[in-house]
């Protein structure tokens, strides 16, 4: 049927069959600022105006709006400048990953074409219809009233420079990122010992470019809604996939009959576990060797979770794909199930991986996919001598990452017949490697292109789908896009693992930690994937942020058939930091010691060595005498409690007025903590290369092979490139990340991109940095160990100089003609801790169980920070998805395993309508070992939000809750108990 | 099933006539706070009602309000005659049903067929004593389920009575936003200043939302404890004992029904 409406201002007839989605239409005509992110119109993405209405499309027929004036993000956009709500956005840092960017415009547009004074109110409620897991919507909201001032002819106020004062801190003459130096080499793992000397660097130097917040490099391609992400592209003869899962928690597949969808017109190929050859691998995307155990295969003849695949098709449209599933016939032996991890323990549990050729399950028959054991000194010996003994158990759940671009992939065959993989993934050189023997394809016959990512919080750290629409692309030989719906997104892709936590403390009378002992047992679900990792990073996070000599962990890696967890942001460490964080409080509390001064006598500083990173490798337990711990080299820790403390009015605590409030006298008031400590990548695994060359202008092409999932690691690296080289960040072109064309990286997670890609482009850059100064000193006859870089020129030190495109010109045209080049690698044994203080303000409903979050302020040692702008947005993002995690987030099941949240409305992120007050404050440090002085931040946020609610709670009313997430009812119960007692 | 046929009539007649086809399953296009995915409806023609001109804040009566039924949640929550009427409760009904977006194009009528994940608006109506009126000529009370409506049946208007009330609606949820556990919405009728009857709503008590009629007016005069046990009794006794899920034990619904309706009570009592 034909539909008449008017279009960015055009009058417009489009063709559409009358079940198409108005976001279908949108999309096919190359509106591509509109997207997907769900089909219940909940996260709001797929917004357009509709007759100056912001309404969500893929909820929409295309036949609802004949007569009607649309307008998308491309009809307010101009092709060489920004309108003011764009200009905001940008100058802001409102946008991280993008992908609900033009939405967000349009909704800002929608309020500020009514009312162009809008209050902060105002502008929370006309964003509350877009759903953003990046931003924690404190940037959004300060765009939407500076887009305001704009609009109404006022000068908005300066960005502030919220940022570290770095232009004094540091020399930056020459690099400062050794592997690992001698003077630490010689300290042990007993804490006892004296503590390293750090030492201090001198300061003689300001920047120009890094620690100031420049605006994202990608922002204004954002801004205008350009097809910058995997799915915004078409290419001839597309098919479309769709995948078939799995209806049963446990089953074996008797029977399986695909010619019914085969013989549908449109259906090109419908795979099976018969029509692929059985390749055993491990799905996470980790450096090689994957971590044990592996026990996946494409398709196999046994289904182990509700939402497992069992086939996977590719038609012509999306409608013919989803159709053709319901003929495909299955018959299936079903099995008994097994949903809790300490149930599937037992000696009668149903075995779930029973399958001869699975490698390195540590034992398939108890369902144990992996075990850990480390020991640091005498747990028991110290057990015995403490004064007092606390034993606590904490319960965690399972938790979605959420980002707003589904998993998608776009798979073809290039000219030259190699396999194109488009993907948003975080792991591209992973997924290539990991994928080939799968497709029994060779390496180098494979590309994997990774365009902007809307989102990944490690979701994206795992070969999800690619290997299906690959197969697909090969029984087909046309390209083939496979994109995952929000609820195969909740029942079919990865999670955060749950985990039982079981602490031993052992505490000497004046408040000395002296024995700490962890056993975490964890589900990792129907397949190992990043089980034995994350549990390894939760032993260790659990034990490294208090000093303490007697330690032991033992991690158990349980099978069951709920849903595989995964990697998602945090990598274990929100888990364990939630248990020791409570226990911590706990402690004190008990022993009558203020909780801040129990963790500040105990905590790590500056020159402590962390025994437990000695004792637990990636994944499994080493020896330790074979690796030194890590070493605190940068630790402004006391900083962050105090700073945090006069933000959050801490004083308060002791107020009973203020805890109580008269109007409503079923509130009560509390203040929380929780000390957090993280990783910077993964010592002595993670690699990131990059690759830097001049132009004819004297700009610069960046290559890396690290991937910006949205958080600004684009424009870091840029930052510390055009930092090195001398010129402002414009000049610097960033290209990340395509297997062919760039060098190598192990991918976006970790917490690694500034540090270990950043130390990369740092390397390239001052080796680039001396050739241009070998060829400015044969330009202007001096030496070049007498010049500076500086404002686009090289000075040399009698005065002369010769600027950047001229050098350039010269090299490459001139004389002894040579591309001025470097390509360089970085490593690191270090992994230097960032540190954090997180506090939390609550109220607590004692008759309902409702916890409403007030204020969350979280104070952040991370170094330098390269931007403080998108280092900021991190910590506001990172908090939101951890205030999630504590209050409302979860992903229940039935009784066989049925997923029974599928859509966001269920699932319940924060809406920029309800949020708490959120404060990130940054904390100045200097690391040492990281380029100008980085550590990580884009994890850590993650880390404490949940144990300072709980501290908060028990400060409130006096219950301790070791169970997430702290809804209503199980605050209540609590409550009850706590009253009957 | 796929939808094969796209209509828009422009009068009552013509849409109920398509609506009541036997040889093809018709739906009107409605949308509520809860979508459902359009790959999952079942129909095979859509009836859009959006020419008929169902979209409407009427005022002009003494004692009626009257609210076309594809009026959208939006404008209720601008129109300033909703903001003002009993203490703003359909309005601030419609502002926590859902998100800016999704009340830009959510119907009054389609929140209301789909009250479990925002059953505010309908708690709202139950207690101002509105009613829906369908073509061709029935009446219903809230709350309405698909099921009681006729295939040809549209609900095209919500009239609501102007009363001397005052109003209350109380709610728990996992977020300040999220949609609500347990909802309670109370109105105080009050003529010279007595108090002359009391409407009570809950939802999260059962799979619908439920007036609860055994309590009157004198209730009001009870002390806390009293009131809470009375309210405790008459809640447990209309409640379905089967009705929990992950976010509430029954147990917890009911007890929370009552702390909230008893709250929703004194909030009232101590504006007046």
């Amino acid at each position: 049927m034909d539909i008449k409406f008017n279009l960015n201002g055009t009058d417009t007839t489009l063709t559409c069959a009358p079940n198409e989605s108005l976001l279908a239409v949108l999309r096919r005509n190359r509106l591509w600022s509109v997207k997907h992110g769900c089909e219940t119109g909940e996260c709001g993405a797929c917004s357009v105006l509709i007759d100056g209405k912001l309404s969500p499309t893929c909820v929409l027929l295309s036949g609802q709006v004949q007569g009607k004036t649309i307008e998308t993000l491309e009809g307010i956009t101009h092709r060489h400048k920004l309108n003011p709500i764009q200009e905001a956005f940008v100058d802001t840092g409102a946008i991280q990953c993008g992908y609900c960017t033009p939405a967000m415009i349009l909704a800002t547009k929608e309020l500020l074409d009514k009312n162009a004074d809008p209050t902060e109110h105002e502008a929370r409620d006309a964003l509350s219809g877009v759903l953003c897991r990046c931003t924690g919507y404190i940037k959004p909201v300060q765009a939407v009233l500076r887009a305001a001032k704009l609009i109404r002819g006022e000068k908005p106020p300066p960005i502030e420079r919220t940022g570290i004062p770095v232009r004094d801190i540091y020399l930056t003459d020459e690099p400062k990122i050794p592997d690992f130096p001698d003077s630490l080499q010689s300290s042990g793992n007993v804490l006892t010992e004296p503590r390293v000397d750090i030492s201090t660097i001198t300061t003689t130097e300001t920047t120009d470019v890094v620690g100031h917040p420049e605006p994202k490099v990608d922002a204004v391609r954002l801004a205008k809604g350009r097809p910058v992400f995997t799915d915004d592209i078409e290419l001839p003869n597309m098919l479309h996939a769709a995948l078939l899962t799995s209806p049963h928690a446990h089953a074996r597949i008797t029977n399986i009959d695909t010619s019914k969808a085969l013989s549908i017109p449109g259906v090109h190929a419908v795979l099976t576990y018969a029509d692929i050859p059985r390749v055993i691998y491990a799905s996470g995307g980790q450096s090689y060797p994957n971590p044990p155990p592996w026990d996946q295969v494409s398709l196999d003849s046994k289904v182990r979770y509700v939402g497992d695949r069992v086939a996977v098709l590719a038609a012509e449209t999306s409608d013919i794909a989803l159709e053709a599933l319901k003929h495909i016939e299955v018959d299936y032996e079903v099995l008994p199930a097994v949903f809790e991890a300490e149930e599937a323990l037992k000696y009668d549990a149903p075995q779930i991986h029973d399958e001869p050729d699975a490698v390195s399950i540590a034992s398939p028959e108890r369902n144990l996919a992996a075990e850990i054991k480390a020991n640091i000194g005498d747990l028991e010996q110290g057990i015995t001598d403490s004064d007092h003994v606390y034993e606590r158990t904490y319960k965690v759940h399972q938790v979605q990452q959420g980002h707003i671009e589904p998993h998608v992939v776009v798979t073809y065959w290039d000219e030259e017949d190699r396999l194109v993989i488009r993907s948003s993934t975080q792991v591209p050189f992973h997924v290539r490697r990991m994928i080939a023997p799968l497709l029994n394809l060779p390496v180098k016959r494979i590309r994997v292109i990774k365009p902007r990512l809307g989102g990944g919080f490690g979701g994206k750290q795992e070969m999800l789908i690619e290997d299906l629409c690959a197969h697909l692309t090969l029984a087909t030989g046309r390209p083939v896009r496979f994109e995952y719906s929000r609820e195969l997104e909740f029942t079919s892709s990865r999670s955060r693992h749950p985990q039982t936590l079981t602490y031993r403390a052992g505490v000497m009378n004046d408040g000395t930690l002296n024995a700490l002992d962890l056993h975490i047992v964890e589900n990792t679900g129907a397949y190992g994937t990043h089980g034995l990792t994350v549990c390894s990073v939760s032993g260790m996070r659990g034990l490294a942020t208090y000093r303490c000599p007697n330690m032991r962990f033992l991690g158990e890696v349980v099978y069951t058939n709920i849903p595989i967890p995964g990697a998602y942001r945090g990598y274990g460490a929100p888990q364990a930091e939630f248990a020791l964080e409570c226990l911590m409080d706990e402690i004190a509390l008990d022993m009558k010691i203020d909780p801040i001064d129990f963790r500040t006598h105990n905590a790590v500083q500056e020159g402590d060595p962390i025994p437990i990173t000695g004792a637990i490798g990636e994944g499994e337990a080493i020896d330790d005498s074979d690796i030194e711990p890590q070493i605190v080299t940068s630790c402004a820790l006391t900083d962050c409690i105090n700073i945090g403390q006069e933000e959050i009015e801490w004083s308060r605590k002791k107020d009973i007025a203020w805890k109580i409030d008269e109007d409503r006298p079923y509130i009560r008031r509390g203040l929380g903590i929780a000390v957090c400590m993280h990783g910077t990548a993964i010592p002595g695994l993670d690699m990131g290369a990059a690759s830097i060359k001049i132009n004819d202008d004297g700009s610069f092409n960046v290559l890396v092979g690290a991937t910006d999932l949205g958080t600004g690691s684009d424009t870091v690296l840029a930052q510390i490139a055009a930092e090195t080289l001398g010129v402002p960040l414009e000049d610097i072109l960033v290209y990340s990340s395509d297997t062919d064309f760039t060098p190598f990286d192990t991918g976006a997670y970790a917490s690694s991109t500034t540090f270990i890609s950043g130390g990369a482009v740092h390397k390239a850059a001052i080796e680039v940095r001396e050739q241009i100064f070998d060829r400015a000193s044969l330009m202007l006859d001096t030496k070049p160990n007498d010049m500076k870089i500086h404002d686009r020129h090289v000075y040399s030190i009698n005065g002369s100089s010769v600027s950047l495109s001229e050098i350039a010109l010269h090299s490459l045209h001139t004389e002894n003609q040579q591309q001025i080049m470097a390509t360089a690698s970085h490593m690191s044994l270090y992994s230097p801790p960032p540190f954090a203080v997180q506090y939390a303000e609550v109220e607590v409903d004692t008759e309902t169980g409702q916890v409403t979050v007030i204020k969350l302020v979280m104070t952040v040692d991370c170094g330098t920070a390269i931007n403080p702008i998108t280092s900021e947005g991190q910590i506001d993002g990172g908090m939101v998805q951890a205030l999630g995690y504590a209050i409302s987030e979860e992903m229940p099941y039935d009784v066989n395993g049925n997923s029974l949240v599928t859509r966001f409305g269920d699932y319940r992120i924060y809406q920029a309508d309800e949020m708490p007050e959120l404060v990130s404050i940054l904390v100045p440090s200097y690391e040492p070992n990281g380029p100008y002085g980085a550590k990580a931040v884009a994890e850590i946020p993650m880390n404490g939000v949940a144990p300072a609610v709980a501290n908060a709670i028990y400060d409130a009313v006096g219950i301790r809750a070791r169970e997430l997430p702290f809804t209503p009812e199980r605050i209540w119960k609590a409550l009850h108990n706590h009253n009957k007692s | 099933m796929t939808l094969r046929e796209y209509h828009r009539p422009t009068n009552i007649e013509e849409a109920s006539e398509l609506l009541a086809r036997k040889n093809i399953s018709s739906q009107p296009v409605l949308l509520g706070t809860y979508p459902i995915p359009l790959h999952e409806r079942k129909w095979e023609a859509a009836i859009d009602l959006s020419q008929i001109g169902l979209a409407y804040i009427n005022t002009d009566e003494t004692d009626l309000i009257r609210v076309g039924s594809l009026t959208s949640l939006q404008e209720l929550v601008n129109a300033e005659p909703i903001q003002k009427y009993a203490n703003g409760i359909l309005s601030y009904a419609a502002q926590i049903a859902t998100h800016r977006g999704l009340r830009n194009l959510a119907s009054v009528s389609g929140t209301l067929l789909s009250v479990k994940s925002s059953p505010e608006l309908c708690l709202a109506l139950m207690i101002l004593e509105a009613n829906a009126i369908c073509y061709p000529d029935n009446v219903y009370e809230f709350p309405i389920q698909p099921i009681d409506l006729n295939p040809d049946s549209i609900i095209t208007e919500i009239r609501i009575p102007i009363q001397s009330v005052n109003t209350s609606l109380e709610r728990v949820s996992r977020t300040p936003l999220d949609k609500s556990i347990v909802c309670s919405a109370v109105a105080l009728a009050i003529q010279e200043d007595n108090i002359t009857d009391i409407r009570i709503a809950i939802s999260g008590i059962s799979e619908q939302p439920i007036a609860i009629q055994t309590i009157d007016s004198s209730i009001v005069n009870l002390s806390s404890s009293k009131m809470k046990g009375m309210m405790y009794e008459a809640i447990k006794d209309s409640a379905d004992h089967k009705y929990s899920d992950y976010l509430g034990s029954t147990e917890y619904r009911i007890e929370i029904a009552t702390i909230l309706t008893v709250r929703a009570i004194k909030k009232i009592l101590s504006k007046q």
